[in-house]
C-alpha cells in the first residue's frame, strides 16, 4: 500500500504494511499531466521541493509514502526497473539490461546488472547490492515500515507464527543460508527464486523503492534512515534533517549514458521541510523570488481552490491529476449489526457520495466510485449492485434495513480519522445514514489511526473508513492484501482487513486469480473479485482522490506520473 | 469587603441634593444593598451583565430550539456550496434569510444555527470546569489558608506542582486515552460526546483550580487571625465549624469575583481546544471546532471566519466586563475606581 503525503492533503491517505500479492504486468493507465509546452529547458539552476514533513524515511527499504518514492527514485535511488516520465508512462529497464527474464512460471527471476552504473563514490553497482537490499526487508526488527512483499514471496522457510526463518543481515544473521539459497549471484546477474510464482515482480521493482540496491558497508541499520548513499543523479550535501530538509546536488559519479529516464536538469534540489500546506499554496499563489522554482507534493487545500482559480496566473500552473488511491469504508463483519448483510447493503444504499465530495472540496478534489480499483488501473470495473445512486438512496435503504430484522433506528458507530474536511464529510455521511433508519455516533480519531482500528479494542465498531492506493497498478496489490481474511487476521487483530472480511468465496476467486497466467485476463478477475465484494456489502468505495497542484513560474517540463503515486515526476523537470 | 461594619456606609449619597433634599432620611444599607446600588449604577457591568444572562439563556434554550426545528444545525445543504472547492455562492458566505449568517463551506450547514448550538456546548464545558476549579479551589484554599504548618506547605507545593504542568501539552497526548477511561467510568462509548465534555470540564477544571486555591488561601490567611476567628476557636469550635460558618461567609465575594473571571477564561480554552482538535465530537457543533474550520477559509469566505471568532469575542469579553464590574463593586480598594 502506498499512503499519500501527510498534511496539505484533503484527506489524506493511508495504511500500514501491504501483505500479499502477485499477478500481472500493468501499465494501462495514462498520465494526467498538464506539462507548459516545454520552452527547451537547460540545465542548471535549484529547484524547490517544500513540504509539510517530517520526513517519515529515507531508508529505501522503509519508504512506503508514494510521494517519497517518487522523489526518491528520479533523484537518488536508482532501481533494477522503472517508469518513464510523461504522458503514458511505460516499464523500463533502469539498473538492469532489460526488463528481467521469468521462467519456471513467475517463480525465478534474472536480472543483469549494466555497465558503468556507479555509487556515489565511484564505486561500481554490484550484483551482491541488489542482494544485499533483498536481505534487509527480512531484518523486521530493524527495517521497520517498507513493504513486506518479499518476505511472503522468497523461497525461504518460514516459522510456525508467519515470520520468516530469515532475520535479516544484522547480527547473528540467523537463516542467511536460506536467503543464500533463494538470491544468487553469477558476475553481474542475480537470480531471485520465489515460492509461489510473482509474475509482475519487475513492476514492483519499479514501483516501489525496497528492491533497489544497498551497499553493505553503508549500512547502520536504524542510524541510517536518512543517510542517503546515491545511485542516482543528485547526492546529499551534509545531512537530511527530518523536520527541516536537506540539499541535494549533482552526484558526479552517475553516468547520463546509462540512464535513458533522468534528465536531471536543474544543478540543485533544495527540499524544504515543516512549511504547512496553506503557506506553501500562499507563495505559490504570489510567485515571487525563489518561489518561482517551487513545487510541492502536497495537494491544495480546498479553501485555496477558488483563490488559485481566480488567479489567472496561476491557474496556468495548475495540474488536477487523478491520484491512485481510494476512500472506502468497511463494515465489520463481527459487529452485531454489520453481521446482517441487509444492514450492510442499507448503509451502502444510503451513503451519499456526492455529500461526502462537496465536504472534501468538490469535484476538483474527489469522483465518487462503487469500485476498489482505482478508476486508473487496469482492474477497474464499473458495478452498482445495489442501483443506488451516488447520492445515495435513503428511502430504498430503510425499506432493506427494515428486512434486516433489526430494531430500528440502527445503532451503529463510525470510526474515521479525523482531519477539518473528513469531519464534516463524515457529518454529511451521518445525516444520510440516518435518514435511513440508522442512528450512527461518529467516532474521529487524531492519531495513530491505523495502528488503532486493527487492534482488537476496536473490533466492536460498526464500521471504518480507510483509504488504499495500488503499490504498482494491480488489482493484486489491491484485493487480496485488503480483503484476504486469511493473511490479515489474527488475533492480534484485523490487519488491514480492517472489517474482518473472510469470505470463502471471494477467498477461493482471490487463490484463483493468482494463477491465471494472462495478464490481461487476470486484472479481469480482480475486477470481478472486486464487484463481488461490493455484492456482499464486504465495502462502500467512495471516492477517488485527485490532487491539485501549483508550481512556480519558472518551472519548466512539470509532470505528474499516474504510475508512480500521481505527484510531480522530477524526470524531466527544469528551472532553466 | 472583609470588613462589613463601619466605613462603607461613607458611600456618599451626592452631597448637593442632600442638601437641598433635607426630607430623605439617610437610611442604614446593608452590604449587599451598597454592593447592587453600586453595580447599577456601573453602566458597562450592567450591559456585560445582560448580554452575559442572554448567552446564558441562548445556551439553555438552544436545545430546545433545534427540537422545535427554529435551529437546524447539523442539515447539510450541498446544493448551496457548489463553488470551487465547495465554497458557499452567494453574498458574505451565502447570507440569505433562510440562513442569517450564511453556510458553511462543504455541508452548507446554517452558520447561525451552528454557533447558537456551539455555545451551549462551550458554556456547558467552561461552567463545569469553572465549578470544578471553585469547589476546589476553594476548599483546598480553606484548608491551605487556615492550618498553619505541614499541611499548608504540602497544599501550596501541590499547588506549585500543578501550576507547573504543561497542561496544554498533556490535553493534546494523553486526549484519546484519558477519554477513553472516562468514558469506560462512565459505562457510555468513548465516541459518545459526553465523555469528551466530561474529559475537558475536569482537565480545565482541574488546571485551572490552583489559581483559585491561592486567591482563597491569600484571603484566609489574614482572616484567620481576626477576632471573631479567634474568639470561635478559643470557645472550642471545630475546625469544619470555623472553615464553614467563621471563615467561607466571608469568601463569598472573592468567589464571586473569580468565579466570574475564570468563566471567560475557560471559554477561550474550551475554544482554544477544539481548535487544537482535541474538542467535541462530529457533528456536534462547539464555538472551537468552527473557529478551527474556519481559519482556512479566512481569505475565500471571509463571513465564515468572522462571525464565530465574533461570538467567541463578544462572549468572553462580556463575562471579563462583568467579572471586572463585580470586582470594582464588591471591593473598591481594588481595580479600576
Amino acid at each position: 500500500m502506498m499512503r499519500t503525503k501527510k498534511g496539505a492533503i484533503g484527506v489524506a491517505l493511508g495504511a500500514v504494511v501491504a501483505l500479499a500479492a502477485a499477478a500481472c504486468s500493468g501499465g494501462g493507465s495514462t498520465a494526467t499531466s498538464s506539462s507548459s509546452a516545454a520552452p527547451a529547458a537547460a540545465k542548471g539552476g535549484t529547484l524547490y521541493m517544500v513540504n509539510l514533513g517530517p520526513q517519515e524515511h529515507w531508508d529505501p527499504q522503509r519508504v512506503y509514502i508514494g510521494a517519497d518514492i517518487e522523489f526518491a527514485s528520479r533523484v537518488m535511488y536508482r532501481t533494477l526497473t522503472t517508469y518513464t516520465a510523461g504522458k503514458d508512462p511505460k516499464l523500463v529497464p533502469d539498473l538492469a539490461t532489460d526488463l528481467g527474464t521469468m521462467s519456471d512460471g513467475g517463480k525465478t527471476w534474472k536480472f543483469t546488472l549494466k555497465d558503468g552504473v556507479k555509487w556515489e563514490d565511484g564505486q561500481d553497482i554490484k550484483c551482491e547490492d541488489v542482494k544485499y537490499g533483498l536481505s534487509r526487508t527480512f531484518a523486521q526488527d530493524v527495517i521497520t515500515g517498507g513493504p513486506n512483499y518479499i518476505i511472503m514471496f522468497l523461497d525461504v522457510p518460514t516459522a510456525a507464527d508467519g515470520s520468516s526463518e530469515y532475520k535479516g543481515p544484522y547480527g547473528a544473521k540467523v537463516g542467511q543460508a536460506l536467503f543464500d539459497k533463494a538470491v544468487t549471484c553469477e558476475g553481474k546477474t542475480i537470480t531471485i527464486k520465489f515460492k509461489t510464482p510473482w509474475t509482475d515482480f519487475n513492476n514492483a521493482t519499479a514501483g516501489l523503492l525496497a528492491y533497489a540496491p544497498y551497499r553493505a558497508d553503508q549500512d547502520k541499520g536504524e542510524a541510517s534512515d536518512y543517510a542517503i548513499f546515491s545511485s542516482g543523479p543528485y547526492k546529499l550535501e551534509g545531512t537530511f534533517d527530518k523536520d527541516k530538509g536537506g540539499k541535494f546536488v549533482r552526484n558526479a559519479n552517475w553516468d547520463e549514458k546509462t540512464d535513458t529516464v533522468r534528465k536531471a536538469y536543474p544543478d540543485v534540489i533544495q527540499y524544504d521541510l515543516g512549511v504547512q500546506g496553506d503557506t506553501i499554496y500562499e507563495r505559490l499563489l504570489a510567485d515571487s523570488g525563489n518561489d518561482k522554482f517551487m513545487v510541492t507534493q502536497g495537494s491544495a487545500p480546498p479553501a485555496k481552490l477558488a483563490q488559485i482559480a481566480a488567479d489567472p496566473n496561476a491557474a496556468k500552473r495548475t495540474a488536477n491529476p487523478t491520484s491512485p488511491y481510494t476512500d472506502y469504508i468497511q463494515p465489520n463483519m463481527k459487529s452485531a449489526v454489520f453481521s446482517n448483510e441487509k444492514a450492510r447493503q442499507a448503509f451502502a444504499m444510503a451513503t451519499n457520495k456526492d455529500a461526502y465530495i462537496t465536504a472534501l472540496g468538490g469535484p476538483q478534489v474527489a469522483v465518487a466510485t462503487n469500485a476498489m480499483c482505482n478508476k486508473e488501473v487496469k482492474c477497474y470495473q464499473e458495478s452498482n449492485p445495489f442501483g443506488a445512486p451516488t447520492k445515495g438512496d435513503p428511502e430504498a435503504a430503510k425499506k432493506v434495513l427494515t428486512e434486516s430484522g433489526l430494531p430500528m433506528p440502527v445503532k451503529i458507530t463510525v470510526v474515521y480519522r479525523s482531519r477539518p474536511t473528513s469531519d464534516k464529510a463524515f457529518s454529511s455521511l451521518k445525516e444520510s445514514w440516518d435518514k435511513a433508519g440508522f442512528e450512527t455516533t461518529l467516532e474521529p480519531l487524531t492519531a495513530k489511526y491505523y495502528a488503532t482500528i486493527q487492534g482488537p479494542a476496536y473490533a466492536t465498531k460498526d464500521a471504518f473508513w480507510a483509504g488504499w492506493g495500488a503499490d504498482w497498478p494491480s488489482g493484486s496489490t489491491v484485493i487480496p492484501s485488503l480483503f484476504d481474511g486469511r493473511v490479515n487476521i489474527s488475533a492480534g487483530g484485523s490487519g488491514q482487513d480492517y472489517g474482518y472480511f473472510n469470505d470463502p468465496e471471494v477467498n477461493a476467486a482471490i487463490d484463483k486469480a493468482y494463477t491465471i497466467t494472462d495478464a490481461d485476463a487476470r486484472e479481469k478477475a480482480w475486477g470481478e473479485i472486486d464487484a463481488m465484494i461490493v455484492k456482499k456489502g464486504g465495502v462502500v468505495p467512495l471516492i477517488n482522490q485527485k490532487f491539485t497542484f501549483v508550481y512556480g513560474s519558472g518551472v519548466k517540463n512539470f509532470e505528474v506520473n499516474s504510475l508512480m503515486g500521481g505527484y510531480v515526476d522530477l524526470a524531466n523537470i527544469a528551472v532553466k | 469587603m472583609s470588613a462589613p461594619a463601619a466605613p462603607e456606609t461613607l458611600e456618599p449619597p451626592a452631597p448637593a441634593t442632600a442638601a437641598t433634599d433635607g426630607a430623605v432620611a439617610i437610611k442604614g444599607r446593608s452590604p449587599w444593598e451598597i454592593v447592587r446600588a453600586r453595580l447599577t449604577r456601573d453602566k458597562i457591568t450592567m450591559t456585560a451583565l445582560v448580554f452575559s444572562m442572554l448567552f446564558v439563556l441562548i445556551a439553555i434554550l438552544s436545545p430546545l430550539m433545534v427540537k422545535l426545528g427554529w435551529l437546524k444545525p447539523d442539515q447539510t445543504n450541498t446544493e448551496l456550496v457548489q463553488g470551487l472547492g465547495s465554497l458557499p455562492e452567494g453574498f458574505a458566505g451565502g447570507m440569505s434569510l433562510q440562513h442569517w449568517l450564511g453556510v458553511e463551506p462543504g455541508t452548507g450547514r446554517d452558520l447561525f444555527s451552528r454557533i447558537i448550538t456551539g455555545i451551549t456546548t462551550s458554556l456547558t464545558v467552561a461552567l463545569i470546569a469553572t465549578l470544578i476549579s471553585v469547589l476546589l479551589g476553594t476548599t483546598l484554599g480553606i484548608i491551605s489558608g487556615f492550618s498553619k504548618g505541614r499541611l499548608d506547605w504540602f497544599i501550596s507545593r501541590f499547588l506549585d506542582l500543578v501550576l507547573s504542568f504543561p497542561s496544554t501539552l498533556m490535553l493534546l497526548s494523553l486526549g484519546p486515552v484519558l477519554v477513553s477511561r472516562i468514558a469506560a467510568i462512565m459505562g457510555i462509548s468513548s465516541a459518545d460526546n459526553k465523555a469528551k465534555i466530561a474529559f475537558m470540564a475536569l482537565v480545565l477544571g482541574f488546571f485551572g483550580f490552583p489559581f483559585f486555591a491561592r486567591i482563597i488561601r491569600g484571603q484566609v490567611l489574614s482572616l484567620r487571625e481576626r477576632e471573631f476567628v479567634e474568639a470561635a476557636r478559643s470557645l472550642g469550635a471545630r475546625s469544619g465549624r470555623i472553615y464553614g460558618k467563621e471563615l467561607l461567609p466571608h469568601l463569598w465575594a472573592p468567589i464571586l469575583v473569580y468565579t466570574t473571571l475564570i468563566l471567560p477564561a475557560n471559554i477561550a480554552a474550551e475554544a482554544a481546544l477544539g481548535f487544537l482538535g482535541v474538542g467535541i465530537n462530529p457533528p456536534t457543533a462547539s464555538l472551537g471546532a468552527i473557529l478551527n474550520d474556519s481559519v482556512a477559509y479566512a481569505i475565500p469566505d471571509p463571513a465564515y471566519f468572522i462571525f464565530p471568532g465574533l461570538t467567541v469575542f463578544f462572549i468572553v469579553l462580556s463575562f471579563n466586563l462583568l467579572g471586572d464590574g463585580l470586582r470594582d463593586a464588591l471591593d473598591p480598594k481594588s481595580g479600576r475606581s
